[in-house]
């Protein structure tokens, strides 16, 4: 499905990534492991378009993909993000409604309406209309899984999913992502933790410090 | 201090309150949209942009506003440029106060955290969008208190224009104290600018209110 030949990442002179070569088939769940530092939020940030890379190609069924341009326009890469990066200022029914309302023109009722089926489903009616700042950490990682989902990705990507979370909430996100999976979505998930990316994987890929 | 007096001159007063709060509404109603873009200018990656704004600013914060309404009113002419008074005093403040608020905006602009914009990116909003939807709602937030300190100074400020020979509320009052030589149309006006201010600021205390409800 999502094939990466040859990525390399530089940054001035240092290289971050050297010729990652990986692939992630339909409804698998992709584990990027590796030590801090070893560049697999870089990888991840290249996966959605969020940054750039210097060689290497990147393939989605075969056809050329260029994260930058075609994910950030079609929306295939979801991403949920380490620090969770919720909007604030809206309410957790509202950061979920924001995107379908304006990227898919859904009218307020359709989109919110979607968006309570995804909350439903993911343990957060009661939390609806409660505002970033009162949720807690597992509660906003799952706001924005719910965020993510709401534009339908083909692929759900999450940075490092357990490492802002206490240890009691690492395996509800852990079920979570079993749950995801047992759907048929695609999930790449970069994480430090080998306990955890042996209990969600299909497939893990090691990413390793570069060595010059 | 008589009633009598003081509704003597009232209708004067009243003609002065008109063009100080003319003054300061119309150079708010302006100077804030147009201290917005250029904030946004401010930040453009377009090295020559960002020059002649950063330039304009300085210019502005770095010279008196007095020196600003002289120059709009008595300087330009001899370039040929002439603009009746209420004309040149708007012209002044709007440019004056554009350029305060913009560096506020930029401030505003700059304390947004990066992640939000590509949050929304990934959420595949545009960036008028995520401007809109995302950004200017927290900059809002931020910039108030300092947007009010500017507001209150704009009240007192708009007095300035008495310089260049505007009937505006110190005018008034300063020439009703020449005539009749005493203090109390001074305390009147004082009373008024405090009336103004106390006003204004119980606004901009509702507008704190207003975004409060998250952190």
């Amino acid at each position: 499905m999502l094939t990466l030949q040859g990525i390399t990442k530089k940054i001035a002179t240092r290289t971050i990534i050297d010729q990652a070569t990986l692939n992630v088939e339909e409804g698998q769940t992709l584990c990027i492991v590796g030590p801090s530092g070893a560049g697999k939020t870089t990888l991840l940030r290249i996966i959605a378009g969020l940054t750039p890379y210097d060689h290497g190609k990147i393939e989605l069924d075969g056809q050329p993909f260029v994260p930058a341009q075609d994910n950030l326009k079609a929306g295939v890469i979801g991403v949920v993000f380490q620090d969770f990066r919720l909007f604030p200022h809206l309410s957790t029914l509202e950061n979920v409604v924001l995107a379908p309302r304006l990227t898919f023109g859904l009218s307020p009722q359709a989109a919110t309406e979607q968006a309570q089926t995804l909350l439903a489903q993911l343990g957060l009616t009661e939390q609806a209309n409660q505002y970033p700042f009162q949720l807690s950490g597992g509660q906003k990682q799952r706001v924005g899984i719910a965020r993510a989902l709401a534009l339908k990705p083909r692929i759900l990507c999450y940075d490092e999913p357990t490492s802002a979370l206490d240890p009691n909430l690492r395996d509800s996100v852990r079920d979570l992502i079993l749950q995801l999976k047992a759907t048929g979505m695609t999930q790449i998930v970069v994480t430090h933790d080998l306990v955890f990316a042996d209990q969600i994987a299909d497939r893990t890929f090691q990413l390793a410090p570069y060595q010059s | 201090m008589s009633w009598q007096y003081l509704s003597e001159i009232f209708p004067a007063l009243l003609n002065g309150t008109k063009v100080t709060l003319s003054i300061f509404g119309l150079t708010l109603l302006l100077a804030i949209p147009l201290g917005l873009l250029a904030s946004v200018g401010l930040r453009s990656r377009f090295k020559p942009l960002r020059a002649v704004l950063d330039f304009y600013v300085w210019l502005m914060r770095g010279t008196p506003l007095l020196l600003q309404l002289i120059f709009v009113f008595y300087g330009l002419p001899l370039m040929h440029i002439v603009l009746e008074r209420y004309a040149a005093a708007l012209f002044a403040f709007v440019l004056n106060y554009a350029a305060y608020f913009a560096e506020i905006f930029r401030g505003g602009l700059q304390s947004v955290d990066q992640g939000q914009v590509e949050a929304a990116q990934m959420l595949r909003l545009n960036s008028r969008q995520t401007f809109r939807y995302i950004i200017l709602p927290q900059v809002n937030k931020k910039v108030i208190p300092a947007i009010g300190n500017e507001v209150i100074n704009l009240v007192k400020d708009s007095s300035l224009v008495y310089v260049i020979g505007l009937g505006d509320l110190l005018r008034a009052g300063n020439i009703a104290m020449a005539r009749d030589v005493t203090l109390v149309p001074l305390l009147a006006v004082a009373a008024i600018y405090l009336g103004l201010t106390a006003v204004l600021t119980w606004a901009l205390r509702q507008a704190e209110k207003h975004y409060a409800y998250y952190d």
